[in-house]
């Protein structure tokens, strides 16, 4: 991977990143995320580059935290925080990106579990019949029960002839 | 007269017949095939997991929110306070794709347990018996000739309930297996996609999210505090350090939360592809050791979940 450096840059391709207090001052004109490196990465496959950069822009973001912690000065830790903001940003940014990449295949996951759902449910369907014919046979010999039960009762009104 | 001893010799051979049927279709209905045991099971642990994959996705989304808020709340003299700029992490329709895909996981995971299960079972042990009953009383009316005595409505019950008993494993034998067959690639893909969308601490997905955020919420904590450390009281000062604490902790257990998920959503992947590999086996030793692991995991992704850390 070549390794270009910006001189006034904040964040450096390739480089480690130098806390405030130990390198020159920079201004805060000259702060500049600079785009995910994709120029000066030779891997052609586009996650591979992804990552490379996702991690770049995380070790920054680390080693910034952490120098923050050691800055004292009001006007170095508002730099640095401003850096850290626009590093954080960008580091969500490539992780919606990424999610966002996985829809598509989630989608289609989904319409096959959709088609094993409805199996089950027809299964479940069958399965369900088979009690409900032998409750039904009980109801309609229930019901059976109740029409002789009127019958007889019906042909006890009638005197004997 | 007559009639009424062939109507009996009748109900007689009615009845010794139900009761060789009964004993036959007892033998080979009535208990539970291999299968449906082990499908039930694996059903109820992949229940519980999917109940709680979707929080890992709230989980994040909340520190999000949080660390957004946080950084508007320290911005406040430069840039106001507008809730309109407030985004979720994941846009709506990327999260609806993947509410869809785990509210089916879970459908499916439901159904397994009720085609599987006891209950279709005992719904036909009701109706058989309440069919004995309704024969019995249907013969004690005086306008039927032919009577059964409750041996005979009750061995008439029993022949009916193996019947159905029977007929259900059957279905479930047949149908069962070409399910999860069916199912074994789609359920590993997905279970697959979401621990990718979980992702790692350290390069990618929600674990790294979080752990951005919490990266912010710690910094606007710290800045607070050195912005603020001749003001503070030691008393304030001290509050406001442990709520660097409470987020470290917070952050430790949300990140486990994620990290049994994925765990869990691998295990279910796993036992799945086992229950269809070993779906017309009697015995599966192997399946039963990951199925216990599997629930195992279940349990416990569940209590993470239930006691999740609040945050300030």
């Amino acid at each position: 991977m070549s390794r270009k450096k910006k001189t006034g840059n904040a964040i450096v391709s390739g480089q480690p990143w130098t806390p405030p207090s130990s390198g020159p001052a920079i201004k805060a004109s000259e702060v500049v995320v600079s785009k995910p490196m994709a120029s000066n990465i030779r891997s052609t496959d586009p996650h591979a580059i992804w990552q490379q950069a996702h991690d770049a822009l995380q070790a920054a973001l680390e080693l910034g935290t952490h120098s923050l912690d050691q800055t004292k000065d009001k006007q170095q830790r508002d730099l640095l925080n401003t850096l850290l903001d626009a590093l954080s940003a960008e580091l969500t940014a490539l992780n919606q990106e990424d999610m966002e990449s996985h829809t598509i295949s989630l989608q289609a996951a989904s319409q096959q579990l959709d088609t094993g759902v409805a199996d089950l449910k027809s299964l479940r369907q069958e399965i369900d019949q088979v009690s409900s014919a032998i409750a039904n046979a009980a109801k309609v010999v229930t019901a059976v029960d109740e029409v002789l039960s009127g019958i007889q009762a019906f042909l006890a009104t009638f005197p004997v002839l | 007269m007559h009639s009424a001893t062939v109507s009996q010799h009748l109900l007689w051979r009615c009845g010794s017949l139900s009761s060789t049927a009964a004993l036959c279709l007892c033998l080979c209905g009535c208990v539970p095939s291999p299968l449906a045991r082990r499908t039930s099971a694996f059903a109820k642990a992949a229940a519980a997991t999917t109940a709680n994959t979707e929080q890992a996705y709230d989980l994040v989304e909340n520190t999000y929110h949080q660390a957004q808020l946080a950084h508007m709340v320290a911005r406040y003299d430069e840039a106001g306070f507008d809730m309109a700029e407030l985004k979720p992490f994941l846009p709506e329709q990327d999260r609806k794709v993947r509410v869809d895909v785990i509210e089916g996981l879970q459908s499916y995971a439901e159904l397994l347990a009720g085609v599987s299960g006891d209950q279709s079972l005992v719904d036909v042990d009701t109706s058989a018996k309440s069919l004995g009953a309704s024969l019995q009383t249907l013969s004690a009316n005086k306008l039927i000739a032919a009577k059964l005595t409750s041996t005979d409505a009750t061995l008439a019950a029993s022949a009916i309930d193996a019947l159905g008993r029977a007929l259900i494993e059957r279905k479930r034998r047949r149908e069962l297996p070409i399910v999860l067959h069916n199912m074994q690639q789609p359920i590993e893909t997905i279970c697959a996609l979401i621990s990718q969308d979980i992702g790692d601490p350290a390069h990618s997905g929600l674990r790294d999210e979080l752990h951005i955020n919490y990266l912010d919420l710690l910094r606007e904590q710290k800045n607070y505090i050195a912005d603020n450390k001749e003001k503070l009281t030691p008393f304030e000062k001290r509050e406001e350090v442990r709520v660097l604490a409470r987020l470290a902790t917070s952050e430790s257990k949300a990140d486990l939360a994620l990290a049994r998920t994925q765990k869990a959503l691998a295990r279910l992947a796993q036992v799945h592809t086992a229950l269809a590999l070993t779906a017309r086996q009697k015995n599966a030793p192997a399946f039963q050791l990951q199925m216990e692991q599997f629930a195992a995991s279940a349990r416990q992704l569940k209590s993470l979940y239930d006691t999740s850390p609040d945050q300030k």
